[in-house]
């Protein structure tokens, strides 16, 4: 069982590889079957592994396994391998002939744990082109990587010191602590997905690669259309591309008897609801997690449908029109990661989140809450009260700091991180943001006591 | 290259400064820089120190084993001793160490472990550190990141700034007349003020919730102590912990390791008003004729806790649990390494 883990990845490397250079030599309709072949063999690994502890339990339980770990990374190398094979049989991207450039495209380091999802049309070629030393690419990977860590260490890692105490007693809180705390996970989400694909981004850019920018300021959307283009983009296009556009195309309802009738056509918004629900139960096999992706489906129909009742909103809208739209896409996503959250809390389960978001209106007292934050943090993480005052006034520091960053790539480089930026700026003054941020990363780093002993990333285990 | 490696060099910068200066004032010697660690108490000081020393002879247990002078268990012991006790250790972390400081140092030589009946006790609910501090001791990077010992090293150096010097607080005091008496009424008192007091701290793991409910004064206090009964009580034997003292007892006879297995002296007033009104006596006794049935050549059980009579007056203790360091350490320190030599 040890070796279990490797053995799939390697598996799976092969038989992608493999499978792609058949693919490619077949025709027509047998072509479609070797590619819907190969999909599917990848799918019931992958499935084998997330889902066997539901579907499976009794099974394990007779041979004396208590469960099968999840190999690291498997999602990520599987969405990539399927994503090459489809590519492969719709004749956009060639069956790569070296097994170690398919090998590197599936197990890249920088991206097998979490992502960002690779394209191989995008990758692969890459791997052909002649490399070398590029100071100039290494230093913007640095920058990169700077503002990724201050991101994910100093920003996310200390801000789940709070968030994950009040999750795992939710009960004890009152509705302002609820609120703030359901804000702080979104925050401490993003910050920390977004800072560790910076991360990803900079490593492959270090050795001379690029790879899809992930983030893209979403919380900036002024509505969820937005969002889920500037949201873990490279699984947003993945799913766009490889179950979205086929699943419109298939007019997959056609094929329901008697039901089909009552889809639209194209099946727009009921393959939208699909891809969503799927997405949930890809996260996980719970029900906060299924609720948290028919929560996204909901948010999308309903946007839809008000744009075909009400018509799309004009391009040019007011600055307090924006942040009404900016803060309602918040909120609502908010209120959907609670149950995403307790997907992963242990004993979590849909009805405490919906029970937590219920008691949302309930003892809306600032007092309350300001007692209860300090109460949080004293008998979470520190006991002395100075470093309540401390911990308070970093976080304030550097929200400020990372809202900058955001703000500044929302309206001065959209397609590209903020930290590239960083190069049009004095010496001296880039200089002063390096230290800045290095000093807040150190800060972090200690605040959290180096990370050890301290809970998994809030994105992971996927 | 030369370009890049200059900026990546510059970056680095205060990454390097923070290292070396922690490493200049972190005050437990953690990487065996200083001549002495200045945190004599800290148990990774202790740790690392036994680590760099080699030391075969060791004491392990909580505060009450960790405050002896070192010169004088040497002058009693005859041999050097690497003290490893530290303040509110645990029964089971106390068997950890012994572990650690076992596969640290497979030719131990002579262990002095202490405990009593208050970390025999289930309800003792500490949290057990020593996993901690085997990562901080194998990674340190997780010592170097570590909050309190940040904390530690600024402080470290404030003191070394301001010239101030640094040691462990003695735990010592003189009491007279007055300490006999109630601090809010003045009435007199059946024993010391603080020691009543101390003694009902002690309900807090060993009786149920509201035992002690409506008593404010030590007068109250103390009376309604004497007045309580076993029905109160929620002290139970750990035994899983003390299945592990056992067993590292049988691996210390195994291995040739000298044991001594020490329950140091508590005050009467812990015995009076705790131990006896609540039972601890009667539930401890079997767990005592479990240790005593082990003795051997190589396991001796030095019980100053039930079996001695009362050798030290309330004077000696500055607390109901702890010695005074200077009116009563130097005669047990004298008096248990003593034999603790007479039994090697």
């Amino acid at each position: 069982m040890r070796f279990l883990p490797l053995a799939t990845l390697a598996f799976t490397t092969v038989f992608i590889y493999s499978m792609a250079r058949v693919i490619e030599r077949a025709q027509g309709a047998a072509r479609r079957c070797l590619e819907g072949l190969g999909i599917t063999i990848c799918l019931l690994v992958l499935a084998f592994f997330k889902y066997n502890g539901f579907f499976l339990p009794t099974a394990l339980t007779a041979l004396g396994i208590s469960r099968i770990a999840l190999p690291l990374g498997i999602s990520f190398y599987t969405f990539a391998g399927v994503g090459y094979l489809v590519d492969v049989a719709r004749g956009t991207s060639p069956a790569e002939k070296s097994f170690c450039n398919v090998a590197l495209f599936l197990c890249f380091f920088g991206t097998i744990t979490s992502g960002p999802i690779c394209r191989a049309g995008n990758f692969l070629p890459q791997l052909h082109q002649a490399r070398g030393f590029n100071g100039d690419a290494c230093v913007q990977a640095l920058r990169l990587a700077l503002v990724g860590f201050f991101k994910h260490v100093a920003l996310a890692n200390v801000l789940g010191l709070y968030v994950n105490t009040v999750f795992s007693t939710l009960d004890a809180y009152s509705g302002l602590t609820l609120i703030f705390s359901a804000a702080m996970y979104a925050l401490q989400l993003y910050f920390e997905f977004s800072g560790y694909s910076d991360i990803a981004c900079a490593s492959a850019l270090f050795l001379g690669l690029e790879i899809p920018q992930n983030f893209k300021t979403p919380y900036f959307a002024t509505n969820f259309s937005g969002f889920w283009q500037r949201w873990h983009i490279s699984l947003s296009t993945w799913l766009q591309d490889y179950l979205f556009t086929p699943l419109v195309w298939s007019r997959w309802p056609n094929k329901l008897p008697k039901l089909g009738r009552f889809f639209e056509k194209p099946p727009i918004l009921s393959s939208l609801f699909l891809v969503f629900f799927i997405s949930g139960l890809w996260h996980g096999n719970t029900l906060p997690y299924v609720v948290w992706g028919l929560l996204q489906g909901l948010f999308r129909i309903g946007e839809e449908l008000m744009h075909k009742t009400l018509g799309k909103a004009p391009k040019k809208q007011s600055a307090i029109k924006k942040i009404a739209k900016r803060i309602t896409v918040f909120t609502l996503w908010a209120i959907s990661l609670v149950f995403f959250r307790l997907g992963y809390e242990p004993g979590g389960s849909a009805g405490m989140a919906a029970r937590s978001i219920l008691r949302w209106g309930q003892g809306l007292s600032l007092p309350a809450f300001v007692g209860e934050t300090f109460d949080v943090i004293t008998a979470g993480f520190y006991a002395k009260t100075v470093m309540v005052y401390l911990y308070v006034l970093y976080l304030i520091a550097a929200f400020a700091i990372a809202f900058l960053i955001d703000r500044y790539q929302f309206t001065h480089n959209k397609d590209k991180p903020a930290a590239f930026a960083l190069a049009r700026v004095k010496p001296v003054a880039r200089w002063a943001i390096y230290y800045t941020l290095i000093a807040f990363v150190l800060i972090g780093f200690v605040l959290q006591s180096g990370g050890f002993g301290i809970a998994n990333m809030a994105y992971g285990g996927f | 290259m030369k370009k890049f490696f200059l900026k990546l060099g510059l970056a680095l910068l205060p990454i390097v400064a923070y290292v070396a200066f922690f490493i200049a004032f972190e005050p437990n010697n953690y990487f065996g820089l200083h001549t002495g660690a200045n945190a004599d108490d800290s148990v990774i000081a202790k740790i690392r120190s036994f680590e760099q020393d080699g030391a075969t002879r060791i004491i392990l247990g909580d505060s009450r084993m960790a405050h002896f002078d070192a010169d004088a268990v040497q002058a009693a012991a005859g041999a050097p001793f690497a003290n490893l006790a530290f303040g509110g250790a645990s029964l089971e972390e106390s068997i950890d160490l012994f572990y650690f400081a076992f596969a640290q140092n497979p030719k131990l030589e002579q262990v002095v472990f202490g405990f009593t009946f208050y970390t025999l006790n289930t309800n003792y609910g500490s949290v057990n550190r020593m996993a901690t501090i085997q990562t901080q001791l194998q990674n340190p990077l997780a010592y170097i990141f570590n909050l309190e010992y940040n904390i530690n090293t600024l402080q470290n150096f404030v003191y070394k700034v301001q010239g101030v010097q640094t040691g462990g607080a003695d735990e010592t005091a003189v009491w007279g007349p007055a300490d006999y008496l109630d601090s809010t009424t003045g009435s007199a008192l059946p024993y010391r003020a603080n020691l009543i007091r101390y003694a009902a701290s002690l309900y807090g793991n060993c009786a149920q919730p509201g035992t002690l409910d409506g008593a404010q004064t030590e007068t109250q206090l103390a009376a309604a102590m004497l007045a309580t009964n076993a029905s109160a009580s929620k002290f139970t034997v750990n035994e899983e912990q003390l299945n592990r003292l056992l067993e590292m007892a049988a691996l210390c006879e195994r291995e040739g390791i000298y044991l001594s297995i020490v329950l140091p002296p508590i005050s009467e007033s812990v015995r009076e008003l705790v131990c006896e009104p609540l039972g601890i006596d009667l539930a401890m006794a079997p767990a005592l004729a479990a240790l005593h049935s082990i003795q051997s050549e190589y396991v001796q059980v030095l019980d100053y806790e039930w079996e001695n009579p009362p050798a030290f007056e309330d004077a000696q203790f500055f607390d109901g649990f702890h010695i005074d360091t200077v009116y009563g350490l130097p005669a047990f320190t004298e008096m248990l390494f003593n034999e603790v030599a007479n039994g090697a």
